[in-house]
């Protein structure tokens, strides 16, 4: 395996088996209190997280985040997310999409568009290679 | 803005909202819950996010995200540090 994609799959394995949060700093979210108004007048049912995010409707403000790409097992990780994601109502993103470029035929890994019509791809890595963005975020979207 | 990085839970995403980010990406968890539990698994935890940000709307009496975004929240600790030290700058 290419060295991106060993580091791909090092990243896959490691997120999803070892406890790689923060240790000595965090989000800080803990530090946020919301107060509770007793009084609303709502009940569950009318509540509506609905929202519109890059011109996609979703259910709620959420989107399974930027992972991963590249490796097979990536791509395997890539569709069955998205499909969640398609489910959901929610967005979802794309992993760093420089393995891409530096190995176009790892784009299959990408590749989600079929399982995940009317989902929310979001081209990632683009910082650092900004031109190749357009033709990542089109052949992510098989068109 | 998109809050990603480190959120978790629903409670997360609503805090992030109220803060003004439109939106919150979740990677961790739900890949952990994939390995556990396949697409059900994800599927599910997914939904567990979805229920917690809905019970904080609830709990804070916000109909939609507009409200949300304007409900009262109390900053305490070091994030508060952060703001009164990083204002102006």
């Amino acid at each position: 395996m290419s060295s991106i994609g060993q580091r791909k799959a090092d990243h896959l394995a490691i997120c999803a088996t070892e406890d790689v949060g923060f240790r000595e700093f965090s989000t800080l979210f803990q530090d946020v209190r919301l107060v509770h108004d007793a009084l609303a007048d709502l009940d569950e049912r009318t509540v509506d997280a609905s929202c519109t995010l890059l011109g996609k409707r979703l259910k709620a403000p959420l989107f399974i985040a930027a992972m991963t790409g590249g490796t097979d097992e990536a791509g395997e990780i890539n569709r069955e997310l998205a499909r969640v994601a398609e489910e959901k109502g929610v967005g979802f993103g794309l992993g760093s999409q420089r393995a891409m470029h530096v190995r176009p035929e790892s784009a299959a890994s990408y590749r989600v568009r079929d399982v995940a019509p009317s989902g929310t791809p979001s081209g990632t890595g683009a910082s650092r290679r900004p031109r190749a963005s357009r033709s990542s975020l089109r052949s992510a979207s098989g068109r | 803005m998109i809050a990603t990085g480190g959120v978790a839970t629903g409670l997360d995403v609503a805090k992030a909202i109220a803060l003004g980010a439109s939106a919150a990406g979740i990677a961790r968890p739900i890949l952990k819950a994939l390995r556990a539990g396949g697409r059900a698994g994800a599927s599910a935890a997914v939904d567990a996010i979805v229920r917690e940000l809905r019970a904080a709307m609830l709990l804070t009496g916000s109909r939609d995200l507009r409200a949300l975004a304007r409900a009262r929240r109390v900053i305490k600790g070091e994030l508060s540090l952060w703001i009164d030290q990083l204002a102006g700058h």
